[in-house]
């Protein structure tokens, strides 16, 4: 009885005729020895994948047990047919018994998965490269190695709308952008003042400047009649007299027309990379929004997008506890500090938010600690909960508002229990509304676990 | 009467209330102590505002030379009929008398009047604010001073040095950026950025590609060659990067356009400041190239300054931090600053690069000169220059192929050619040279180091040559007459030792040289029979030269060796036994370098050999 083989590489299916196999037995030896090997198990046929998604879907039917048409078309097209009611007279070994029964239950073609068919199939394996002749041995390689990526992205539900990758890599980027347009600009107004140094005094806004250099040109050309379009672009109209009126008893040197185009090119190019800048905010914003819901509606966008890539990523955030969350940033300082046995600083990348500012001097400290315990709380909801909702953030925002309050008039803020409450009241509500949110059970004990025990065990802790 | 009195701002028309004052020009000044005063003796009749700097600009020019301008006739034409007028110069009131037939005045009480006039003018003329005043009075004198210095506005450098410094700049800025468009779209095709290693390319390629899957039927002939495209294509179809969202992908793209801009107008800045260098430094252009002239202007501060400094500090510009760490520790100074990018340097070979990177600095300094300080508009005088350079170039070469004599190409393997050339350099008074047949049999015997002489020719060749070996090494060594003179003894005294036997192993360097030199002379004996024969006196010159001579000889068929060997450079091939001798004798004649370790090698053999 003639013996297939069923074997599925990464790029593609493959079906291989086994005869004389007495020969080999189940000597490991022989299946290691390609001019033995190659003695009984001949390539009959090869259906490579269309693409790296087709694979992919065929590796997951695979996985499930599922025959697919495509498997199905290319067994029949390259197997003897079975007639009905009687027995074949050939068999299919295949790797998965699943997928055995499968394939008899379709097309009634007898298959088999026992050890011998697998150490043969590991035969297969071990020689594929030599078996297809066109396949280079690097090609295999890239295609395993992309197929394993996708499909074990499949398996984790992977989000590609929740890629923090993207906001470390927006953040950089917008800080990079920053610099360059602050020394670009200074640079435009160097070189534009040799012509024109008193509208340097006049506008202090760098992509002002330089579109007022772009319009201005020469500054002996403008005159009266530009008045308009000029306050326009200043959006005041007192300026851009007064930049006509400097313009007339200006000082700066005449520059060649070569210089002057030049410098306009130069402008443009800034004014170019502040528009980019503007529009790489507004995505890392939506982004944001996408990724980190909560954590950007407390502490704001950008604040939020330093924190995750100086942690290097949300998972990495969600697992600071909040005293390191704190001082994030100032690593440099905390070292010394310790290592100096003096004062540890009280804030680091969260500085920034506006809480901190608006709190008095000796208050910094303790609404530093309050906002980074709400951070990382509010940084485990948004990586490990799945519903999409900033309701938390909100929430936790006004409790960081009143603790503000608290420590400048002595209003007495909410107590955390009633807040959490309110919270998921509302996220209730939404969630009724909307049917899709599966995930209320997970999000009430992610807040159990982090919120109140939490408290609990500070409040304790201050009595 | 009227008063002409000409303000930054306009011509203004005054006019005098009460002439009787002008009578008493000592106690004038009191009526102008102030305002009201003053107003009492003059009223502003007319006031006529210049349209802005240029104008004010001409006007002022046209008065200095003592001509009324355009716009001061037709002003006067309008204010003054039948009137007297005064004006500040007598020379103007002369213009003006004969085109307008105005009377005119100038004495000692009309400059007094214009004193007065100028003290309280800010309050005579209603609208003319001092603020106003100051700035246009700044304006006009700074045009003023520029007009009158000739200033030409394409002569300005500050900007080539503004554009230099923004060129590098923007390369930074733009690889920085390029970077993180390969890191941001690793992420969704981490093979592309293998593949496609210009990062113009890779910018313009993920634009036109977006998302990974379209590859595939999209056309990249613009963009890759055709081997890159089908890679890619192959590559887009099994990647293992993740998926991205459609708002990921744009901004990628995105940053893909303001990199693709940013390079475009890097090109563009580079042609700006081609053109401004042509303009401004034709012949320091001609000379050393755009790029370094500018690197050199900036690094000058300017033109002028830049012209001040001897071809010297040109030739070393910008290796400021090497030649003061030189100075200080008393090392050999830099050879070159911003100028070894020059592309003269660039042809030169590294023997001569020092050579030609002089005389460059000074031609450069003399074309800067001339640029920032002549007349001449053309590079003519640079052209020359450099013409004048290359052949310089050339005649050095030249020189240097003539020291290779026996190799075909100008090009020898470099290390073990400098080596000997350093020794030829002294030997060559010139003796004919003959043709060596051996070069053009075998490729690798090209390189002979020392091409076939008559012996004679030898015999006088090198004696000089190794003199030039042992001095140059360690310059402070005793001569190396005397060095010779110790080696002949050395060598006179191991015969006699050698029948001993030395057993005692001595620290010090000169028995151990000894003992190396009298193993050499043990090698030697069995073929050169004839030096041990001729036990000669100490530093008896012609036995010492015939002794030479043989060790010339055996040195020759060393070099034959070598020859041979001639893809390894002699210090790190595996040496014949011979050679190995031959090496460390050198090593001997520059025994105070010495280091501890060679000398226990030494020990070591010495010990062995017992």
């Amino acid at each position: 009885m003639a013996l297939h083989l069923l074997f599925e590489s990464a790029s593609g299916y493959s079906l291989f005729h086994a005869y004389g196999l007495d020969e080999i037995g189940q000597n490991t030896e022989a299946v290691l020895d390609l001019t033995r090997f190659s003695k009984v198990i001949k390539l009959t046929s090869f259906h490579p994948f269309s693409s790296a998604l087709d694979a992919l879907n065929q590796c997951n039917a695979i996985s499930e047990g599922i025959m697919t048409e495509e498997l199905r078309n290319f067994l029949e097209m390259n197997l003897p047919k079975v007639k009905d009611g009687k027995k074949a007279k050939f068999s299919l070994g295949v790797a998965e018994p699943k997928v055995g029964s499968q394939v008899f239950e379709v097309t009634k073609i007898p298959c088999q998965s026992n050890e011998f068919v697998l150490e043969l199939l590991r035969g297969v394996r071990l020689h594929f490269d030599r078996f297809i002749k066109d396949l280079k041995p690097s090609d295999l390689e890239k295609a395993q190695l992309g197929l394993g990526h996708s499909y074990s992205r499949a398996k984790v539900k992977f989000n590609v709308n929740r890629v923090d990758n993207m906001v470390i890599q927006a953040i950089f980027l917008l800080d990079t952008l920053d610099k360059d347009i602050n020394s670009f600009s200074m640079r435009v107004r160097e070189w534009y003042s040799w012509h024109f140094p008193e509208l340097a005094k006049i506008v202090n806004d760098n992509y002002l400047y330089a579109k007022i250099a772009k319009f201005a040109e020469n500054k002996s050309d403008l005159s009266e009649n530009h008045i308009p379009e000029l306050s326009e672009l200043v959006g005041d109209e007192e300026k851009a007299k007064e930049i006509v009126e400097a313009a007339k008893a200006s000082m700066g040197q005449d520059l060649s027309p070569i210089d002057l185009i030049n410098v306009q090119q130069f402008a443009q190019r800034v004014i170019n990379l502040s528009e980019y800048r503007k529009k790489l905010y507004e995505y890392l914003v939506t982004k944001m929004n996408d990724i980190a819901p909560n954590l950007a509606s407390l502490i704001g966008e950008v604040v939020g997008a330093r924190l995750i890539s100086h942690a290097g990523s949300l998972s990495n955030l969600a697992k600071c506890p909040s005293s390191t969350l704190q001082i994030l940033g100032t690593e440099k300082a905390l070292f010394r500090a310790l290592k100096t046995q003096g004062n540890t600083p009280k804030y680091g990348l969260i500085f920034h938010s506006s809480f901190i500012g608006r709190a008095s001097a000796r208050n910094k400290g303790r609404i530093a600690r309050y906002l980074a315990n709400r951070c990382s709380i509010v940084s485990r909801i948004d990586c490990f909960s799945e519903g999409n909702t900033s309701v938390f953030g909100q929430k936790l925002r006004e409790q960081v508002e009143e603790r503000l309050d608290f420590y400048d008039k002595g209003v007495a803020p909410r107590k955390n229990v009633d807040v959490m409450k309110d919270a998921i009241e509302s996220v209730l509500n939404v969630a009724e509304k909307d049917a899709g949110f599966r995930t209320i059970p997970f999000l009430v004990y992610t807040l159990d676990v982090v919120c109140f025990r939490r408290r609990k065990s500070r409040s304790w802790r201050h009595n | 009467m009227l008063v002409l009195f000409e303000t930054p701002a306009g011509f203004a028309l005054f006019k005098v209330l009460d002439e009787g004052k002008l009578d008493k020009v000592e106690d004038l000044w009191k009526e102008f102590t102030s305002a009201e005063s003053a107003r009492k003796i003059v009223k502003l009749q007319a006031f006529n505002k210049f349209e802005n700097t240029s104008d004010a600009l001409s006007a002022a020019t046209l008065l200095i030379d003592s001509k009324p301008s355009k716009g001061l006739r037709k002003f006067l034409r309008a204010h003054c009929d039948g009137e007297t007028l005064a004006v500040a110069d007598s020379k103007l009131g002369n213009a003006i008398k004969d085109k307008l037939k105005i009377d005119c005045l100038h004495n000692n009480a009309v400059m007094e009047l214009m004193r007065g006039l100028r003290n309280q003018l800010t309050e005579l003329i209603s609208g003319l604010a001092v603020q106003d005043l100051a700035p246009m009075s700044l304006g006009l004198s700074h045009s003023l001073s520029r007009y009158k210095l000739k200033f030409s506005p394409d002569k300005v450098d500050t900007m080539i040095i503004q554009a230099i410094g923004l060129l590098d700049d923007l390369d930074k800025e733009l690889n920085t950026y390029a970077m993180r468009v390969r890191e941001w779209y690793g992420w969704h095709f981490p093979e592309l950025a293998k593949i496609v290693q210009d990062n113009i390319q890779y910018a313009k390629a993920v634009k036109l590609m977006g998302n990974r899957t379209n590859a595939v039927s999209l056309d990249f002939s613009e963009i890759l060659s055709d081997e890159t495209e089908t890679e890619l294509k192959e590559a887009a179809v099994i990647s293992m990067g993740t998926e991205v969202s459609d708002l990921d992908l744009v901004n990628i793209k995105e940053l893909c356009d303001q990199v693709l801009a940013l390079s475009e107008y890097r090109a563009q800045l580079y042609d700006y400041l081609k053109s401004r260098m042509n303009t401004i430094a034709p012949n320091l252009t001609a000379l050393v190239g755009e790029l370094v002239g500018a690197c050199l202007i900036a690094h000058g501060g300017s033109l002028l300054n830049l012209a001040k400094q001897p071809g010297s500090t040109v030739q070393i510009l910008g290796a400021e931090k090497a030649l003061f760490r030189a100075l200080k520790t008393k090392h050999a100074t830099p050879k070159y600053g911003l100028i070894f990018h020059a592309s003269l340097v660039g042809q030169a070979a590294p023997k001569i690069k020092g050579k030609i990177s002089r005389s460059l600095a000074a031609k450069t300094a003399l074309a800067i000169r001339y640029d920032a300080l002549g007349d001449g508009q053309d590079n003519s005088m640079g052209l020359e220059n450099r013409a004048k350079l290359e052949a310089r170039l050339r005649v050095l070469e030249g020189r240097e192929l003539g020291h290779s004599a026996g190799s075909t190409k100008g090009k020898p393997k470099i290390e073990f050619y400098d080596k000997d050339r350093k020794k030829g350099a002294g030997a060559l008074i010139t003796p004919a040279k003959t043709y060596n047949s051996s070069a053009d049999l075998v490729l690798s015997q090209a390189t002979d180091p020392t091409p076939t002489k008559p012996a004679s020719e030898q015999e006088a060749a090198f004696p000089k040559k190794r003199k030039r070996q042992e001095t140059e090494p360690t310059p402070t060594e005793k001569s190396t007459d005397e060095a010779l003179a110790n080696q002949a003894k050395d060598e006179g005294e191991k015969r006699k030792k050698k029948k001993k036997k030395l057993t005692e192993v001595d620290n010090t360097d000169s028995p151990i040289s000894r003992d190396e030199a009298e193993e050499q002379v043990k090698k030697k004996k069995k073929k050169i029979a004839k030096v041990e024969n001729t036990d000669s006196p100490i530093g008896d010159p012609t036995s010492r030269d015939e002794a030479e001579g043989q060790v010339k000889k055996k040195k020759k068929k060393d070099s034959k060796q070598e020859a041979e060997l001639v893809h390894h450079p002699p210090l790190e091939e595996e040496p014949s036994k011979k050679e190995k001798k031959k090496k460390k004798q050198v090593e001997e004649e520059q025994a105070p370098g010495d280091t501890i370790q060679k000398k226990k090698e030494k020990k070591k053999k010495d010990k062995a050999g017992h």
